[in-house]
């Protein structure tokens, strides 16, 4: 038995019905856009079909405004979000959270619009890039727990430099969580704060494998990070937004790791140069105090022969000066001098006739008795 | 939070002593060459026997060994 209900009764349990239903809230879409509109409200509405079937979508004004390339009838896009209905008039729609364009030539459009728009800001301004610390001793390494990337990076810092250690932050690196998680990733690292830099990397692929790396909300996650950020996403050829705003870019995630990460062999060698030189050094130091002590003792021994010589040379003019002045001098001119026998002298006016004295010349002296005296 | 730079700290340090050594008096090279050798045996042995450390940081920023076979 039927109970009689309003319409909005009916919509209502529609509603519910839908919005409760797991899979019917997240839905991943490929498909061709139809009328597109982009109302004066702000909110962007189209139809999405394929061969057979077609369902409405509506984005609304927060997340329309922050699309920044172009949605065209006839364009494919990858979109992901829920399904709605509207109560007033019955319509279900899906209501998207996420576009990305497919096709190489939509992305590719959407790249540059998105470089101007970005680059016009600031974003990619030399001014605002951080130096990578030189011999960083903690790395965060943002990218997929599995892959080439994070192989590459483990095996070549292993065999430069076994001392810095690499931190793990685990993300998806492409599909539609990947920008969020990126993000998420970059936002724990910065507060975690340990870290000397971060490597955000992934393996090659193509532009719609690496889109996430062009997501604006990446590039701003990335140039909000307060840690340096290393941008290792793709091969050499690959150029993504995340390696514009990054503060460095690696061609490829293992060059990352030669970029940043010094190579202790080359270390190890210079310091057995550094302890070469050092003995170098200071065996020259030791000589060059060698001989300055050698030179002062020489210069020591010199001056003080000099000094005994002129003192020497003194003494010579002294003995030389007193011989000229002493009575021997006298007496090996001729003369002789008169004393008693005793030696002591004696002046004229005490010697008498017949007393006896000595004559003394210089070689000898002889007794002599007085016999005459006379003034 | 106070980093641990001695690596970095006693490498420049080194290259310092070297080019301060020649001109020192001689006690003060002979304190020198000890410093330097020290420091060069010290960083040469954290070198040679350093082995790699990867962890992975888990939600509640706690560290945990990272192996490539887990996943």
């Amino acid at each position: 038995m039927n109970n009689v209900l309003s319409v909005s009764q009916v919509n209502k349990y529609i509603k519910n019905l839908i919005e409760d239903d797991l899979i019917l809230s997240d839905i991943l879409l490929e498909a061709e856009v139809s009328n597109f509109k982009y109302h004066s409200n702000g909110n962007m509405y189209f139809t999405l079909k394929d061969n057979t079937a077609a369902i409405n979508c509506v984005v609304f004004r927060q997340f329309a405004s922050t699309i920044s390339f172009d949605i065209y009838d006839g364009m494919n896009i990858l979109v992901y979000g829920r399904i709605t209905l509207y109560e007033k008039s019955g319509q279900y729609q899906l209501c998207l959270e996420y576009i990305q364009p497919l096709g190489k030539g939509d992305l590719f459009n959407a790249f540059e619009k998105l470089k101007n728009k970005l680059a016009n800001e600031g974003l990619f301004d030399a001014e605002h890039k951080k130096n990578i610390p030189k011999f960083p001793q903690k790395i965060a390494v943002i990218t997929s727990d599995t892959g080439a990337a994070i192989h590459d990076i483990i095996k070549i810092s292993a065999k430069r430099n076994k001392l810095v250690q690499l931190i793990l932050i685990p993300t998806f690196v492409q599909g539609k969580d990947a920008p969020k998680d990126i993000v998420s990733a970059i936002e724990k690292a910065n507060k975690y704060k340990d870290f000397d830099v971060i490597i955000l990397g992934r393996g090659g692929g193509s532009i719609e494998d690496l889109w996430a790396f062009n997501e604006e909300i990446v590039v701003r996650g990335i140039y909000n990070s307060k840690i340096p950020i290393v941008s290792a996403v793709g091969h050499e050829t690959d150029y993504t937004l995340s390696d514009f705003v990054s503060d460095l870019r690696a061609p490829t995630p293992s060059a990352a790791v030669e970029m940043i990460v010094p190579d202790l062999n080359i270390v190890r060698d210079d310091l057995h140069n550094a302890k070469i030189m050092l003995k170098q050094k200071i065996f020259d130091s030791i000589d060059y105090y060698k001989e300055i002590i050698k030179c002062n003792y020489k210069n020591l021994i010199d001056k003080m022969k000099i000094n005994l010589e002129n003192k020497k040379l003194c003494l010579q003019n002294k003995i030389n000066l007193l011989d000229k002045i002493s009575p021997t001098a006298v007496l090996k001119r001729g003369y002789s001098f008169v004393c008693d026998e005793y030696k002591n002298s004696l002046p004229f006016e005490k010697i008498n006739v017949g007393q006896n004295v000595q004559i003394n010349f210089y070689n000898g002296s002889l007794v002599a008795k007085i016999i005459s005296k006379s003034e | 939070m106070p980093r641990k730079k001695n690596f970095e700290d006693s490498l420049v340090r080194i290259d310092q002593i070297i080019e301060q050594i020649e001109g020192a008096d001689f006690n003060e090279s002979l304190n020198l060459y000890e410093e330097g050798l020290k420091l060069i045996n010290d960083c040469s042995n954290k070198i040679d026997s350093a082995q790699q450390k990867v962890m992975r940081l888990e939600n509640d920023f706690s560290l945990k060994n990272f192996d490539e076979g887990d996943e």
